[in-house]
């Protein structure tokens, strides 16, 4: 029989099997049929992708970095939020006085850091 | 998770599945179908040729009086693209497989297949029986007598346990139900032939017209020499049988795939269990928008992909940004278009 008229496809390598350039995943396993066409393709002399390109591999090192950078940057604010919570607590032991005797705007600004440090880490 | 094929669901009268075309889970109209590309579930439309055609399930069905059995659809291929010049290597065909385990059961047996036809062009056409290894043919001719009038037809033959039928999870016998086939796959009728062919020379051309039409409902394989009225399985049986072939997931907004953790900033690792297993490590495919609910939010996925696929199970993997490592997630249908379809066809 002839071959029948299917579809030209390309393929790039993934961890565990290929990626189809319809972005079907294909799993390496022998009695699965999109395999199959794919070992013609591969005996016709045709070779695939790489799993990423040189571009694609920068893109996911820039990625993974920026993640560490935000992660590490939250912590340092969260650091210095409870830094300031606790020398405004301090403060307030030391000169025993309550919030009645606190500047407002002070109070205000510690009942803010209060909220953004409790949102921070339920985010977190 | 038990497996589930026709030879371990008890006896059958029917080893065709969706014979009553009632499972359409990859849609129900196909303009332009493709060679080797699926409408019905289990059905598989083949051509080498010009011709085009248009897969679609049809509500035109033989009537409950004439066939005894109240099917709701048929299977349709609509001529849009006439093939009036038959080439000797073109042909045109709806292809049935069944599995090895499947085909065990029949192998040294006689057996019947019958089906309704409702077709435009009429005169002789062929049924061509083969094995998987393309080395043996048994082509029957039947004839459409009246243009676009429901027929039945049924035809015997045996089995011969002389030769090699596959007994595992791969293709085994193979029923085509040809519409056109050039010379280079004619062969004799009623007997075993060597190779692969699908029609005698008789064959009609049912591709030389836009105006042609083929419609076919109702087909059942059966042990025996007697074609029985057609009997349907329950549809939640029929789905799952089906389902071991192919399973289209989603088509619901924030439909949950799989649940699983987000081992870094970008990456969200997940596990999809299939609905029921399937006969091979499927192929899978992701269409549409897809994000990954975590903790920290919706994260969208830039990117889908899927690994270390196995006939129960499937690994997610997903791109997404803003994301916290170490969260649980949940991937995630965007919106109502969006699909993960999981292939395990013969």
């Amino acid at each position: 029989m002839s071959k029948m008229i299917v579809p030209t496809y390309t393929y790039k390598l993934m961890d565990s099997g290929v990626r189809r350039s319809d972005g079907a995943c294909i799993p390496e396993a022998e009695s699965n049929r999109d395999w199959k066409m794919y070992q013609e393709w591969l005996a016709e002399g045709n070779t695939p992708e790489p799993q990423y390109t040189e571009q694609e591999l920068i893109d996911k090192a820039q990625s993974e970095e920026i993640g560490q950078l935000r992660d590490e940057l939250r912590n340092v604010v969260t650091g210095q939020f409870e830094m300031m919570l606790e020398l405004f607590k301090l403060l307030k032991q030391f000169t025993d006085c309550t919030n009645a005797d606190v500047d407002p705007a002070i109070l205000e600004k510690a009942q803010a850091w209060t909220q953004k440090l409790a949102r921070l880490k339920e985010i977190s | 998770m038990a497996k589930l094929s026709l030879s371990n669901i008890g006896p059958m009268d029917n080893f065709i599945i969706n014979g009553d075309m009632g499972i359409w889970q990859r849609g129900t109209s196909f303009a332009t179908i493709a060679s080797a590309a699926f409408s019905a579930d289990r059905w598989e439309y083949q051509k080498s040729a010009a011709v085009v055609h248009t897969a679609s399930q049809s509500s035109d069905v033989p009537t409950t009086a004439e066939s005894n059995h109240e099917s709701t659809y048929s299977l349709l291929l609509d001529v849009t693209t006439a093939d009036a010049a038959v080439g000797s290597t073109d042909y045109a065909s709806l292809l049935y497989s069944l599995e090895g385990v499947d085909t065990t059961p029949l192998v040294g047996h006689s057996i019947t297949l019958s089906f309704w036809v409702k077709a435009t062009k009429t005169g002789t056409y062929c049924i061509s029986f083969n094995n998987k290894g393309d080395t043996k043919s048994y082509i029957v001719e039947y004839t459409v007598n009246t243009t676009a009038t429901w027929e039945k037809k049924t035809m015997t033959l045996t089995l011969p346990s002389t030769d090699t039928w596959t007994a595992d999870t791969t293709a085994s016998l193979r029923i085509y139900f040809t519409l056109m086939a050039g010379t280079a796959y004619h062969n004799s009728a009623d007997t075993w032939v060597s190779g692969l062919d699908l029609a005698t020379s008789n064959q009609v051309n049912a591709c030389d017209s836009t105006a042609n039409d083929f419609r076919l409902a109702q087909v059942q394989l059966e042990l025996g020499t007697r074609a029985s009225v057609f009997k349907s399985r329950l549809t939640a049986q029929e789905l799952a049988l089906c389902q071991r072939y192919y399973q289209r997931l989603g088509l619901v907004a924030n439909s949950p795939f799989g649940a699983g953790s987000l081992i870094s900033t970008t990456t969200f690792i997940g596990h999809m269990p299939f609905i029921v297993s399937m006969r091979t490590s499927p192929t899978v495919t992701d269409t549409g928008n897809f994000h990954v609910r975590a903790a920290a939010g919706t994260l969208t996925a830039s990117s889908v992909s899927f690994g270390g696929s196995r006939p129960e199970a499937v690994q997610i993997e997903a791109t997404v940004t803003g994301a916290t490592a170490g969260q649980g997630g949940t991937l995630r249908s965007s919106d109502a278009n969006a699909y993960i379809e999981a292939a395990a066809e013969l």
